[in-house]
């Protein structure tokens, strides 16, 4: 049968089993909106208000559902407004199918109206990129996009198409879905036995577990190896939640602002097995002082990680779920008790627990009035951290956070795919009001599809980590970091049709998430004024030996 | 010693502009490059990298992921 070339992506998203699009349409996308209306059925189109909102929902709802997301945006600023939100994808290997309409072939190269080269701006940051030329290459190029955006290490593919691509006929004929079955290789039996002997010998062990954990669908493995092992487990920001935060053996976070224990055992560890972790600058400080005394397991599908940053003794390159089954097989049961006591004994113990009104405990209100549920999603800055830190995550996929480009305005269009993707759970956007003002023009998609968000919206007035950077390293000449009290985003939040309500005691907060918690079809905006001089700590001094802490 | 990157890949400028770009942001320098059209929609890659006191396998294990690169050798 014949069809468009329009109407041929839209029978591949079918394909695929895609039921959901954000996009913005323009002049070159015309034709795929056109035949859009005639697939009203088949798929839930959400219109933002800017691409980088599209990308940033397609990204939430790619990481809180584990299937790609998928976007489309039109030619020249619309393409290159999606550039931030690939980036923030490619980062944090979220898989994601963008497609970008381009102008007609015969005015290519002539800097026509909105024509940019998005697929060389986006080279960088794409797991790989298409621009269309024959029609007769769309099915093929969208299959193959879906699936190198799904398998290996997870990341985001762009389709620039022309648009006289859009209105080319030709005969299509449905493959069903094409993934390649190939498992990659299990790394040698002899390296994976050395690297069981290291652990079954190891009295000081711990997983540096990463954000591959997630992405290769690895949590059972882990917890059944950690348990078996009675190995405790630090997290990065990305794999939050990939081992339950309420199990004993979970340290939390490690690295800049990971915690004091968490930080000082993977300084005294004697092995490491880091797992789907690619030894970031932000969790490890000074390279060669990180875990000094340990032996290092690096297990990851992806081989350029392997090495890359640190020094590693067992490379095992792989599949991360497959592996720790085989470590998990292989591995003695211990009781690490005495380890886990020393760990324990590392943490500095505060018996006053206070109930002011601090970031800790207006995070801990948040997730237990909006339940245990929640997904949450964070903008970048000190808020962040503070979710980081404070939040408890017992389940892969609860905490969505851009961790490697770290792009403030990520969080509410992400909140927005999260919850269009998860309709029967709640999503916390956690931001802070420099983050917040990037992005805020999402409010508007937020109303019109009467998406229950609760925003918990920490008001210093200020650029809070930089500010905090400026006080702590720059004998703190503070320098453009105060936003001061000019925006009422009471008035801001009503002008869309929204909820707000103002907090500046745990009571005030208590009562305010109640009422979001009892939405079901409006987003609630909780303004909590904090005093910008609250900082996040601990923090480790950029390129420091991360148990070099500064406590407060 | 000088190392030259030889590999077969899809025969378009695209994975020209991928390889090099790859290089340039490893910091690696280039002396020479040159593509040649192959059998089918294949062309051979040679690119000779500049001396420098640098592991070339981080970087050959960054361009093998490319799905247009298909072999990958590095010649002393």
């Amino acid at each position: 049968m014949e069809y468009t070339g329009a109407e041929i992506i839209l029978e591949c998203l079918k394909e695929q089993g895609v039921d959901t699009i954000f996009g913005y349409p323009g002049g070159a996308v015309i034709p795929l909106y056109d035949a859009l209306v005639s697939y009203e059925e088949d798929f839930f189109h959400v219109l933002t208000c800017h691409e980088q909102g599209a990308v940033h929902a397609a990204d939430g709802f790619a990481r809180s559902t584990g299937k790609p997301g998928v976007c489309f945006a039109t030619s020249g600023p619309g393409a290159t407004n999606t550039v931030t939100g690939i980036a923030t994808a490619y980062m944090d290997s979220v898989p994601l199918v963008v497609f970008t309409g381009q102008v007609p072939q015969s005015l290519l190269g002539r800097d026509s109206f909105q024509e940019i080269d998005i697929t060389a701006v986006t080279f960088p940051i794409t797991k790989y990129n298409y621009l269309v030329k024959r029609v007769e290459d769309l099915p093929q190029i969208i299959r193959e996009a879906f699936d190198i955006a799904t398998s290996g290490r997870r990341g985001p593919v762009l389709i620039d198409i022309p648009k006289d691509i859009f209105t080319t006929k030709m005969d299509y004929i449905m493959a069903g879905v094409f993934k390649h079955e190939e498992k990659p290789a299990m790394p040698d039996k002899n390296l994976l036995l050395e690297a069981v002997k290291a652990i079954d010998e190891s009295v000081r062990p711990v997983i540096y577990a990463g954000g591959g954990v997630v992405h290769g669908d690895g949590e059972k493995e882990l917890f059944h190896l950690a348990t078996k092992a009675s190995i405790p487990v630090a997290n990065t920001l990305m794999a939050l939640g990939a081992f339950p935060m309420s199990n004993p053996l979970s340290l939390g976070l490690v690295g800049m602002h990971g915690h004091k224990k968490t930080n000082l055992a993977v300084t005294k560890s004697d092995l490491i097995i880091a797992i789907g972790a690619r030894f970031s600058d932000r969790v490890i400080g000074s390279k060669d002082k990180f875990a000094p005394k340990a032996k290092i397991i690096h297990i990851d599908i992806d081989s350029s990680e392997i090495g890359k940053n640190k020094e590693v003794h067992f490379p095992l390159e792989g599949c991360v779920k497959d592996i720790l089954k085989y470590l998990t097989e292989k591995v003695l049961q211990k009781d690490s008790r005495q380890w886990l006591k020393e760990i324990e004994a590392l943490e500095d113990k505060n018996p006053y627990t206070s109930e002011d009104f601090t970031p800790e405990n207006i995070l801990a209100a948040a997730q237990k009035i909006l339940g245990k549920n929640t997904i949450i999603v964070t903008e970048v800055g000190q808020h962040q951290m503070w979710a980081a830190q404070y939040c408890k995550v017992d389940d892969p996929r609860r905490f969505l956070t851009s961790g490697g480009l770290g792009t403030m305005g990520y969080g509410l269009g992400a909140s927005m795919g999260a919850q269009v993707g998860n309709p029967d759970k709640r999503v916390l956007h956690v931001a802070g009001d420099g983050s917040f003002r990037m992005n805020c023009n999402e409010l508007a998609t937020v109303s019109k599809y009467k998406l229950p968000i609760t925003t918990l919206l920490f008001n210093n007035n200020s650029l809070g980590m930089v500010r905090q950077w400026q006080g702590l390293f720059q004998d703190e000449r503070y320098s453009q970091t105060t936003l001061t009290d000019d925006v009422d985003y009471m008035k801001l939040v009503e002008a869309y049709g929204l909820k707000g309500k103002q907090a500046e005691t745990m009571e005030q907060l208590e009562e305010a998430l109640k009422a979001a918690a009892a939405s079901t079809d409006k987003a609630t905006i909780i303004e909590c004024k904090i005093d910008k001089d609250i900082g996040v700590f601990p923090i480790v001094p950029p390129g420091m030996p991360i148990d070099n802490m500064l406590l407060e | 010693m000088e190392k030259t990157l030889v590999a077969k890949v899809n025969n378009e400028i695209d994975v020209l502009m991928r390889v090099s770009g790859i290089i340039r942001r490893k910091g690696f320098d280039m002396k020479s490059i040159h593509m040649e059209e192959d059998t089918g929609n294949l062309a051979n890659l040679r690119i000779m990298l500049s001396y420098q006191d640098k592991c070339v396998d981080q970087l050959m294990n960054q361009i093998r992921k490319y799905n247009d690169v298909y072999e990958l050798r590095c010649e002393m």
